[in-house]
């Protein structure tokens, strides 16, 4: 039951962001890259674009990226416990 | 894998240094030249995985290296929060190198830590003899 609300209160907040979304069209009169090739030295300092982008303009990537591979070890951690149970680094 | 091979222990000590270099290397240019903190973690992690090749015995504490892991995570949610929301960077654009510098830095070493629970998870639990 429990289960069901969280499932209902995540479609729910979905759909307040699609709305959202529709609410303030992004328009985008030429492509990002070439935006990002000609600002990103100057902005950022960075000779790397590369790095420009993924921890100046796209920060919020970046950081689930990093949660998300720290739910992976979570995944291999819990699922790898089948020799030595009973082990201290069983968690 | 247990048989203990004379010339793979010599090879892989002589290795190490050049492995921690490069790593070192590639998280710290990162925004230099090509690589940064994921590929820098994934070099250095190679570290663990030469250690298994020539001694496979389990030496690591693995929750502590996972406390470490999520440290280095929250470390890097509040540097990028605080880099954010104080908006300093607008006023002194000198900062951002640093900023990036740092974030590479907290990434390369949970990339490094991830990676060394996966590969000891998989080659201590995971193993059928």
């Amino acid at each position: 039951m429990r289960r069901s609300y969280i499932g209902l209160f995540i479609f729910f907040i979905a759909l307040v962001v699609i709305y959202q979304n529709n609410l303030i069209p992004l328009s985008v009169t030429k492509p990002i890259s070439e935006y990002v090739i000609k600002n990103a030295y100057t902005e950022t300092g960075a000779p790397n674009a590369v790095t420009a982008i993924y921890l100046f303009y796209r920060y919020y990537d970046t950081l689930f990226e990093a949660l998300m591979l720290l739910f992976s070890i979570i995944a291999v951690i819990y699922m790898s416990v089948h020799e030595h149970e009973g082990d201290r680094y069983d968690e | 894998m247990n048989d203990h091979s004379q010339l793979l222990n010599r090879s892989m000590g002589i290795i190490y240094p050049f492995i921690i270099l490069f790593g070192l290397y590639m998280i710290a240019n990162g925004h230099v030249s090509p690589g940064g903190g994921f590929q820098g973690g994934a070099v250095l992690s190679a570290i663990f995985i030469a250690k298994y090749l020539s001694q496979p015995i389990m030496f690591l504490d693995l929750a502590r290296v996972q406390t470490l892991e999520k440290t280095a995570l929250l470390a890097l949610l509040i540097l990028v929060t605080l880099f954010i929301t104080l908006n300093v960077y607008q006023t002194f654009i000198q900062v951002i190198p640093y900023y990036l510098i740092l974030a590479n830095l907290l990434i390369g070493l949970k990339v490094a830590c991830g990676m060394t629970i996966i590969f000891y998870r998989f080659a201590f639990y995971e193993s059928r003899e």
